[in-house]
């Protein structure tokens, strides 16, 4: 961050003038940029973005000369005779006709605000340039943030800028105004008012916010008949009852990992896919981190039958299918009575197949336990029933770690999504007892249009009303569509899990005629639109701030959260002994698969779906891109005579699904894993007819379906995944390669075995006393920029590459691309497996340019475009670049991006006001690759300079830096002996990657430690693959 | 004959070279663009008679890298009540009236893979006729200057002669006294002043 | 005009005279040659009317041609995208055919001035179209480094010129290395094929029938008049061409060597490179003459000046560069198993094992194994045989540096960016039309220049022995004393 968050008065004028005529994207073409919402409805570029001409899945790929194309060409050829007539292209200047104050052209400025996220808010801050929000990050007062963001957050700037969000309302699929529904709706309210609502029903997304909950319960009080539903494909909906039915309280558990030694994660990838994962991974990391061999670190068992992040990370990791968690941990309650820990809960007989690792693996877990009370965490799923809900509440509560790392909290101003209630309202749609219909946000007849129920009773209602961004597969079957503003054109406020209020305003005026989710709500009660700025105002004069109301406000908005304003925490006892109705759980393996439906790590439920970004950034786990697929093991794979990547058929219960198969190490088997949120129809232009829509075959009220049957179709899909899978195929020779190369590349060690030879990072290969032909540059003077990546804390997460490519401006190329590996990202995440190719461990490992201080790249450039600073860095100088590869080939890390093709050309003119002005947009046929974000060293010495102040460890942060959530990466002068960078390098973990071919790189890793149970060792050093 | 041919041939190269190499940079062909504004505004009366700041216009100069032209708003801060009637203020008039912006041609431009930032230069002390020439003396503005990157390198090599003191940095007639490479390693002490000649401080 | 005054008068048991023929074991010229019939022969299919099947070649290999054109149009319009490079594989076919080209360049000045300077004189009959096909393959070689990179446009960033950036290029790049030696091997190859020209321009000036062809032929012979003063200059000129461009023969290829061998990717990390790309060069240089030669002594019944002898002695040539490169592959592996270095020694495994197998055993059985055939005197002295034997060679080579780019950079270190490289319809078609342009330049070579150096034929005709006895009568090839 530049600067400190600032109060934003008023929100800038959508798409505010370019003060310096600079086009942010390529002032180099001499183009003005255009000036107001008609101007841009008139261009050439916005009509080009109305119609929907990309083929979906795939960037549009100039492999063919289109009209398009043609045609600028002749642009091109004019413009040239243009050039020869006159000397240059005139380009204007346009200034402001009456200058905002706190805008100074061309320098960027941040606000506080908050990403409303399910029923957590995280806090964000948002660079905006000019008016312009162009990039999002954590905001470090926010207690569900702490300073960092995940992909998703940072992604979120892009839906902003989607093309193909609804642009106007309509009306049975005709463009009205927001009047004619005001109207409509008025003469609806009067027809209600008599009748107290009864037949208005309104569905809504999950929410927690002060405002929306006030002007809910207003339009309850003044409906009592009308019915709310609140429903979200994906929510923590069974968490809340199992501590309900353990506990007879409505409660919000808070998990604090940084003050627990022992974790079990019971089918839960709290770290990755979780409603609260950057707070998790924070908390989790600052348990984790080590800084000798003498420091002690946390220790992660985990549960789960697909491979997870979570999983990952675990020092211990037992694969068990979803369904037999319930038994799983039923067996571990009874151990830990046993232990004479009191679980107070009628056990079911339980049976689960547990072999003789199983039993082993529980006494261990439970001995580990039961010798760290109250410094321990357990927790399950979202996806998990109820009942192991509430049996972890129960266990928790025996280890006395409720209060302790576990607090609960009541929530306030939420509205908790309710599969049950929906389910009620399917049948009332049905019955056809329903008149009108609105729905708020969320896309039902997507994720939640089980046979069909739910569009077979849409059309028995007489009014539908949906509001939403797009014209999504709901909106199709509704007779109005009202468009909704993007969190960052809209007032609002929000609520996170631990009840820290803060407020979400806007960073720039509405681009299309919507209206924020505030202001609808008040509109469906009032009937009149009232400024959103108003209704929060409200709330929080009335409600929430007592006393000096402007002063506190002014705070509130610039520090981005209410400080003070979190929950009281509450101790829960355990008050229900009879968890379980039945008096014995039945071993739940089912003939036939069980199939596991998760959120997908680009697209979430489906929210994200025509965000680019996401879309192409590879899974960490299965490294797939632009697809979603069955993920399952070898055995079953082989039990089925699947091959990888064939399109399988699911089918249970009459429905069926075509699934590619994918095969993954480390999957329990018989259990298939699907990412939701693919196979969209009416997404845009990016997700369309992208992956297969696991909603189909996922059971409303499960994310589990069981006795699935599987039938290979011999057809094969082609998959775009940026990590072949060499080893896990025939490919022996690779695969021994890499067992010889792994244990150097990713240096790991278990604790023991770290403690009891510290120095084993420098003895995994020889380095023979190295030398240069070259007479080395010293680097002793001035600042020298490094970079430290802890492995032991790295999640794989993928937040610092969506971060990378969100601030330096990288272009997606689309599946087809991905696929000929041409992916652009500057920084990757490189996944290896570890040990037997069943039940291995998954490391990762986050490569960018090593910035070798010997590049071998450097040398090889006939023109010097990469060339090495004073300060230690290998820039690369676009303008230069004549695009030999020669650099690339001679990369032993392979981090260097060429650009195929003009990647950018075909970039909407929308989504190009979402790139960093800072950062030049590069061209066809030049290298690119990570700069150590050379724009924010720039600056932040500049502003230093400037202010005649010196610049201090930690000024600058680089972009995958400041968002990664486990602070695992470190940047700074390694010139300076008391910078904490140049700390971390002493370190005996630390250690240069491929170090012994002398290239030198500023960039090294620390170590990988798992902290192992020593009763159930492994040794570290054994085959890996990969 | 082959003597005649391989001269020739040699002479050749060479014209083509520096013929290029002369006609083809900025030198050449942007030194002296003067484009017709859509506002006779003259810097001759403004900044040269009537003698006010460079500053008072341009006002970011010193805070961010443009130096930012001024708003309607700025003109109309003094012509509401000096000369309201112009015929030459009328495109002025009505931008103010009809709140549509101004469309001044931008005269001296820098490719858009290179970052310029003002405020680093002002604040070293380089001031603005270094740059921009005498523009107290311009009736029309025109570009002086080649802004080619050799250009910007050969004072970023050696800034000597071109720094002064900090209060006369908009003074348009400023000229190097006798003892200026002294004063130039005072003041390179003083403002902590080494200039970059790495890519990256310009391109990014 | 008299070709007799340029013969210098000296004692007949000067052994290295070079107008008497060198000892031989069979005549160099067969047929009843005389000077005339050399001139009438020679000469005679440069005047003569345009052969059918030279036109339908022709219109052939300009379609190739074409193709090439089409190709690098929408190659520059488009990107290198179009080709099928990803992120390890930055350099693919475009890289390969520059190396493949530029070898086969090498057999023309080979022949040309080493051979000179050892006075081999069987040179003589394919010294000519041998040079004019290494001046092609550069022409070819040339384009490939040109059209491969990202922004053609700059291209000339490559050359020192001073500029307004003040800029100048990495002079320790192998690839700047590249442009000059191949740019000087070019210009040198081209003046020696040109002085060599003169006195047979000369002559078709002299027969030359209309006045356009005059004109021409005229200006191109520079005035010669085949002088004594003309012919002492050229004699001297010609050996100094000759001596300069002998380096250049070893130089350009191991600088085009050195592309890979400076570079740290396992695979091209050797210093066997420079010889073993020479050695390489030079064996598909002559493999590459062998087949024109071979057409082109059918397609103008030129087997009286193109013998059987001739192409013997090349196939010998070849099998010893064949060898020579078969022990360099060998060398290859034992140095990275004897290295102990982990990824030299999987670069070498994978090569012959990994998914790069198929192209490296095709390129081990056309270039080791198929050459030994010429150990049978029967064999090296077929023409069929020869004749295809020489194109196996031919694609050997291709793979060898198939195989040396697309295996290494395919694998290299870290296993997350390996990947597997295939290439295009466009790769495909470049390829074929720097082929086209290949056989146009050398058709029209073939149809406008006299093919066999008709100047120096004469010089190892039994008539220019000043002691043969009657040599205004057709004379019998001369048998040595």
């Amino acid at each position: 961050m530049s600067d400190k968050p600032k109060p934003m008065k008023f929100p800038p004028k959508a798409f505010q003038l370019d003060p310096d005529g600079e086009n942010l994207i390529d002032s180099a073409h001499g183009k003005s940029y255009w000036r107001s919402y008609d101007q841009l409805a008139n261009s050439p570029e916005f009509q080009t973005f109305l119609e929907n001409e990309f083929p979906p899945g795939t960037m549009d790929l100039p492999n063919k000369l289109s009209r398009k194309k043609f045609l600028s060409l002749m642009g091109a050829s004019i413009a040239l005779a243009g050039l020869t007539a006159c000397r240059r292209p005139v380009e204007k200047i346009i200034p402001y006709v009456n200058a905002p104050e706190e805008i100074i052209p061309g320098v960027s400025k941040n606000y506080a605000s908050t990403m409303p996220f399910g029923t957590n808010a995280l806090g964000i801050v948002v660079e905006t340039h000019e008016g312009r929000p162009t990039k999002i990050e954590g905001n470090p007062l926010h207690s569900s943030s702490m300073g960092s963001a995940n992909a998703f957050m940072q992604a979120s700037i892009l839906n902003l800028y989607d093309p193909d969000r609804s642009q106007a309302p309509s009306r049975k699929g005709y463009e009205v105004r927001w009047e004619d529904f005001t109207a409509f709706w008025n003469e609806q309210l009067t027809a209600f008012d008599a009748v107290a609502g009864e037949g208005l029903s309104l569905l809504s997304s999950a929410f927690a916010s002060p405002t929306l909950f006030r002007l809910k319960t207003e339009f309850l009080s003044k409906f009592p008949k009308a019915t709310w539903t609140v429903f979200d494909p994906v929510s923590d909906e069974r968490i809340y009852q199992g501590i309900e039915l353990a506990s007879r309280q409505k409660l919000q558990p808070v998990h604090h990992f940084e003050s627990a030694a022992i974790v079990l994660s019971l089918d839960s990838d709290f770290l990755f896919l979780d409603s609260n994962n950057v707070a998790n991974s924070r908390r989790f990391s600052q348990a984790r981190r080590i800084m000798s061999e003498k420091d002690s670190m946390n220790r992660l068992y985990a549960v789960e039958s697909g491979f997870t992040v979570t999983g990952a990370m675990a020092d211990h990791r037992l694969k068990v299918p979803s369904a037999q968690i319930m038994n799983f941990t039923i067996e571990l309650a009874k151990e830990l009575q046993n232990l004479g820990i009191p679980v107070e809960v009628d056990l079911p007989t339980s049976s689960l197949t547990v072999g003789r690792d199983h039993i082993t693996w529980i006494k261990a877990l439970a001995v580990d336990l039961a010798t760290h009370k109250s410094k321990s965490i357990v927790l399950a799923g979202y996806r998990q029933p109820a009942e192991v809900h509430a049996l972890v509440f129960a266990i928790n509560d025996a280890l006395r770690n409720n209060g302790k790392t576990i607090t609960c909290y009541h929530p306030e101003h939420t509205a908790n999504s309710s599969v049950t209630e929906y389910q009620k309202l399917v049948d009332d749609l049905g019955k056809g007892s329903v008149k009108t219909l609105v729905i708020l946000g969320g896309n039902p007849a997507y994720t939640a249009n089980e046979n069909g129920e739910f569009l077979k009773g849409l059309n028995r209602v007489e009014h539908t009303i949906h509001f939403t961004d797009r014209e999504n597969e709901t909106a199709q079957n509704c007779e109005w569509h009202l468009p909704v503003s993007h969190f960052m054109e809209s007032w609002g406020d929000a609520v996170s899990f631990d009840g820290t209020l803060s407020v979400i305003q806007p960073m720039i005026a509405p681009l299309f005629d919507s209206h924020s989710l505030t202001e609808i709500y008040s509109l469906l009660s009032t009937g009149e639109l009232t400024p959103g700025f108003d209704l929060v105002q409200s709330t929080w004069r009335e409600k929430l701030i007592s006393g000096n109301f402007e002063q506190v406000w002014h705070h509130v908005l610039h520090d981005g959260v209410f400080s003070g304003s979190n929950y009281q925490a509450v101790r829960p006892a355990l008050k229900n002994k009879n968890i379980f109705t039945k008096s014995e759980i039945s071993e739940q393996n089912l003939p036939g698969l069980e199939c596991v439906f998760i959120p997908s790590s680009s697209l979430w439920d489906g929210e994200f779906s025509n965000n680019s970004w996401l879309m192409e950034n590879p899974d960490p786990v299965t490294k797939v891109a632009w697809d979603n697929v069955a993920v399952m093991s070898h055995s079953t794979a082989a039990k089925y005579h699947l091959k990888n990547k064939e399109i399988a058929k699911f089918t249970a219960d009459g429905k069926s699904i075509s699934c590619p198969v994918w095969i993954l190490p480390g999957q329990a088997d018989s259990t298939v894993t699907f990412s939701l949120g693919y196979g969209r129809t009416a997404s845009g232009r990016i997700g369309n007819k992208v992956g297969v829509n696991a909603y189909k075959f996922k059971p409303l009220d499960s994310d589990i379906r069981q006795g699935v049957r599987v039938t290979g179709t011999g057809r094969f899909q082609i998959i775009a995944c940026t990590q072949d899978h060499h080893g896990l195929d025939a490919d022996k020779l690779a695969a021994d390669a890499i067992h010889k190369r792994l244990p150097a590349i990713l240096r790991e060690a278990s604790l023991d075995e770290y403690r009891l030879n510290p120095g084993f990072v420098k003895e995994v290969v020889e380095e023979p006393d190295l030398f240069s032909l070259w007479k080395d540059k010293s680097y002793d003077k001035g600042f020298q920029w490094g970079m430290s990546v802890d492995l032991n804390v790295c999640t794989g997460c993928n937040a610092c590459s969506i971060a990378c490519q969100s601030e330096n401006n990288i272009p997606v190329v689309g599946k087809d691309q991905v696929e000929r590996g041409r992916e652009m990202a500057w920084i990757r995440l490189d996944r290896y497996f570890s040990g037997d190719l069943e039940d291995p461990e998954m490391v990762f490992q986050p490569i960018a340019c090593q910035h070798c201080e010997m590049a071998p790249c450097e040398q090889v450039c006939p023109v010097t475009a990469t060339v090495h600073t004073d300060e230690g860095l290998n820039a690369m100088v676009y303008n230069r670049c004549v695009g030999t590869r020669y650099c690339a080939n001679n990369c032993p890390y392979k981090v260097r991006r060429y650009n195929f093709y003009n990647f950018t050309k075909d970039l909407p003119e929308i989504v190009k006001i979402a790139q960093n002005p800072d950062v030049t947009v590069r061209f066809r046929g030049v290298m690119e690759k990570c700069t150590f974000c050379v724009q924010r060293i720039n600056q932040e010495k500049l502003r230093a300079k400037n202010n005649h102040q010196d610049l201090k460890d930690g000024d600058i942060v680089t972009a995958c830096q400041q968002t990664c959530p486990t602070d695992a990466i470190v940047f700074g002068n390694i010139n300076d002996p008391d910078s904490r960078i140049s700390k971390l390098k002493k370190q005996n973990r630390d250690y240069a990657l491929l170090g012994e071919l002398n290239v030198r790189p500023r960039t090294t890793y620390m170590a990988k430690i798992r902290n192992q149970n020593s009763a159930l060792n492994k040794n570290h050093f054994e085959k890996h693959i990969q | 004959m082959p003597i005649i041919a391989g001269t020739a041939g040699i002479v050749a190269t060479i014209v083509v070279v520096f013929g290029v190499n002369y006609f083809g940079s900025p030198k050449f062909t942007d030194t002296g663009y003067r484009p017709v504004q859509p506002v006779p505004y003259s810097h001759k009366l403004h900044a040269g008679d009537l003698g006010m700041d460079c500053r008072y216009c341009h006002t970011a100069v010193e805070i961010g890298a443009k130096a930012t032209v001024p708003p309607t708003q700025t003109c109309m801060n003094c012509h509401v009540l000096c000369l309201p009637e112009s015929e030459k203020l009328l495109p002025i008039n009505q931008s103010w009236a009809e709140k549509k912006p101004m469309e001044w041609i931008r005269i001296h431009k820098i490719p858009d893979y290179a970052f310029f930032d003002h405020s680093a230069h002002i604040i070293r002390g380089v001031g603005c006729t270094t740059c921009h020439g005498r523009i107290d003396q311009m009736e029309v503005v025109m570009q002086v200057q080649p802004l080619s990157m050799g250009w910007c390198l050969d004072c970023h090599r050696n800034p000597d002669m071109f720094l002064r003191p900090l209060n006369e940095i908009t003074k348009m007639d400023w000229i190097p006294p006798e003892n200026q490479l002294l004063l130039a390693q005072q003041y390179k002490i003083d403002r902590n002043i080494n200039p970059p000649t790495d890519c990256t401080a310009c391109h990014r | 005009m008299s070709l007799l005054n340029h013969i210098p008068k000296q004692s007949a048991d000067a052994p290295l005279d070079i107008a008497v023929p060198m000892f031989e074991d069979a005549p160099l010229i067969s047929g009843n040659q005389s000077f005339a019939s050399v001139t009438n022969r020679i000469a005679g299919v440069v005047e003569g009317p345009t052969p059918k099947m030279w036109w339908v070649l022709f219109s052939f290999s300009v379609s190739l041609l074409m193709v090439l054109v089409g190709s690098v149009g929408f190659l520059v319009w488009e990107g290198t995208g179009i080709w099928g490079l990803n992120n390890p594989v930055g350099w693919g076919w475009a890289i390969v055919n520059f190396v493949f080209w530029v070898g086969i360049g090498h057999a023309g000045t080979l022949i040309s001035a080493v051979l000179h300077l050892f006075r081999q004189k069987w040179r003589t009959s394919i010294n000519r179209f041998a040079e004019a096909m290494t001046i092609f393959a550069v022409i070819c070689a040339l384009l490939f480094p040109t059209i491969h990179v990202g922004r053609v446009w700059v291209l000339y960033w490559f050359f020192p010129i001073p500029n307004q950036m003040s800029m100048w290029p990495n002079f320790r790049s192998p690839l700047l290395w590249d442009v000059f030696a191949v740019s000087i091997y070019f210009t040198v190859s081209l003046l020696f094929w040109y002085v060599g020209l003169v006195p047979d321009i000369a002559t078709l000036r002299d027969r030359a029938k209309t006045r356009a062809k005059k004109i021409i032929y005229g200006i191109l012979s520079l005035g010669w008049r085949g002088a004594n003063r003309h012919w002492r200059h050229y004699e001297l000129g010609y050996l100094i061409l000759a001596g300069l461009s002998t380096p250049l023969v070893l130089s350009v290829h191991s600088v085009v060597s050195t592309d890979f061998a400076t570079s740290i990717v396992p695979g091209w990390h050797t210093t066997i490179f420079p010889p073993y790309f020479v050695a390489g060069a030079i064996f598909s240089g002559f493999a590459m003459v062998m087949t024109l030669a071979i057409i082109a002594r059918k397609a103008f019944h030129m087997e009286d000046f193109i013998t059987i002898n001739h192409l013997e002695k090349m196939a010998k040539i070849i099998m010893v560069t064949g060898l020579m490169v078969g022990y360099a592959y060998s060398m290859e592996f034992f140095i990275s198993w004897y290295s102990g270095n982990e990824f030299e020694k999987f670069a070498f495994i994978n090569r012959a094992f990994g998914p790069y197998a198929w192209a490296y055993w095709i390129m081990i059985s056309c270039n080791v194994i198929i050459p030994q055939m010429f150990w049978s005197k029967k064999l090296r002295t077929n023409v069929a045989v020869l004749f295809v034997l020489s194109i196996f060679v031919n694609i050997g080579m291709w793979f060898e540096r198939f195989v040396i780019i697309a295996s290494s950079l395919s694998r290299d270190y870290l296993p997350s960016s390996w990947d597997y490289y295939s290439p295009t319809i466009w790769d495909i078609s470049t390829l074929i039309g720097s082929f086209g342009l290949f056989f146009t330049l050398f058709l029209l070579f073939l149809r406008f220049l006299p093919m066999i150096s008709m100047a120096e034929i004469k010089g190892v005709l039994p008539q220019a022995n000043p002691h043969h006895t009657m040599y205004d009568k057709p004379g019998v090839a001369h048998q040595s004393r």
